[in-house]
């Protein structure tokens, strides 16, 4: 297995999660016209969840916008995203998932990933950003998993120079390293 | 035949037409070839017992069980996927568990697909390889160590999209893996119900 040597120094531990318990199931559906990433923040935080994970059961979209990774060649990181892939619909969500989080500045953030096939039956698929991916006829439908007692926050990684989603531990949630 | 090829005979000649894969200078996928199973793949545990009501098909067995524990984990670079889902699960004590959601990205991707003299392994070279969607189990060996079995979908720097099973050991995570395993408490006194 290749490994790759990343900007900052390894930090420890390299695994890390807490145990949370169920705050409860959602089934949302997205109607036609929203963006997804801000209409699942929206329908969640509206919903008084903070933080979920959430499995996206497929739908359409009437426009949508994706990223791939590649390397990054100015050195400051290992991958990076390419310029952007607009699909113009009917473009067919087959499957995705995403986390619901909150920020550094204390403002929900959706983090996703999706594998679409587009009108003329092409799939694709990577990272979808916020703003730009508008749900077609019929809607998106989530299943959202709310976490009662932990969060995911982004925090500054300063191995990979990114902010990323970590697990936080809430009022008597435990902390584990493993 | 490559696995890209492979693909693209696949895909309808009007797409091919009206979304014709990005030109690249190299292969970034390739195909090995067939491979012993237990090289590469995990064995699944033996879910099926003969059903002596049907001869010649397999019951169905059917658990019944709980969710219990979410378990919210981010695994950090380098780290193997399979290894790094069954060291969350062992770290909490869990040996039964299913997926629910997973969002990051790998160095280079490892999956199998077909089975016998046909099982095929494929690997893409990143790094940056999103992966897109993540399906799978946690369920313990004859030792009771939990043991993962994952498949999914990824996409390389040129938008491909690939699927299959997730290899052991060949999987390494990029910038980060964030996913929720959530445990499954399957009710050991009740016998699995053949239908």
């Amino acid at each position: 297995m290749r490994t790759i040597r990343q900007p900052g120094k390894p930090a420890r531990p390299r695994v890390l999660s807490v145990a949370a318990s169920s705050g409860g199931e959602l089934r949302i559906v997205v109607p036609e016209g929203t963006d997804l990433l801000n209409g699942l923040a929206r329908a969640l935080t509206g919903a008084g969840v903070a933080s979920a994970a959430v499995f996206l059961n497929g739908g359409r979209f009437a426009r949508m916008q994706y990223l791939t990774g590649q390397p990054c060649r100015d050195g400051k990181r290992v991958a990076t995203y390419g310029a952007p892939t607009t699909l113009v619909g009917p473009v067919t969500l087959l499957s995705g998932n995403a986390f619901l989080g909150i920020d550094e500045m204390g403002k929900s953030i959706v983090h996703c990933h999706a594998v679409v096939v587009d009108r003329d039956g092409a799939v694709h698929g990577g990272h979808l950003p916020p703003g730009v991916c508008t749900v077609g006829p019929g809607g998106v439908v989530a299943l959202a998993a709310a976490l009662a007692d932990a969060a995911l926050a982004v925090r500054y990684d300063a191995e990979t120079n990114y902010p990323i989603f970590h697990p936080m531990a809430l009022g008597a949630a435990h902390k584990v390293a493993a | 035949m490559t696995a890209r090829r492979k693909q693209a005979a696949h895909r309808p000649a009007a797409a091919r037409k009206a979304a014709p894969a990005p030109k690249k200078t190299k292969p970034r996928a390739r195909k090995i070839g067939a491979v012993k199973p237990a090289a590469v793949l995990v064995p699944p545990a033996a879910p099926y017992t003969l059903n002596e009501d049907r001869p010649g098909t397999l019951a169905t067995l059917v658990e019944r069980g709980r969710y219990g524990r979410m378990i919210l984990a981010r695994v950090r670079p380098n780290i193997d996927l399979v290894a790094g889902v069954e060291r969350v699960c062992a770290s909490h004590g869990i040996t039964y568990a299913v997926v629910r959601s997973a969002v990051g990205s790998l160095v280079d991707a490892a999956l199998g697909y077909g089975e016998g003299d046909s099982l095929t392994l494929i690997t893409v070279e990143g790094p940056g390889i999103e992966i897109l969607t993540l399906n799978g189990e946690v369920r313990p060996d004859e030792t009771g160590k939990p043991v993962a079995t994952l498949r999914g979908t990824i996409s390389d720097s040129d938008a491909s999209v690939y699927g299959g099973e997730f290899v052991r050991g060949g999987n390494p995570i990029c910038i980060t893996l964030e996913i929720a395993l959530q445990e499954w408490l399957p009710d050991l006194q009740s016998s699995p119900v053949a239908s």
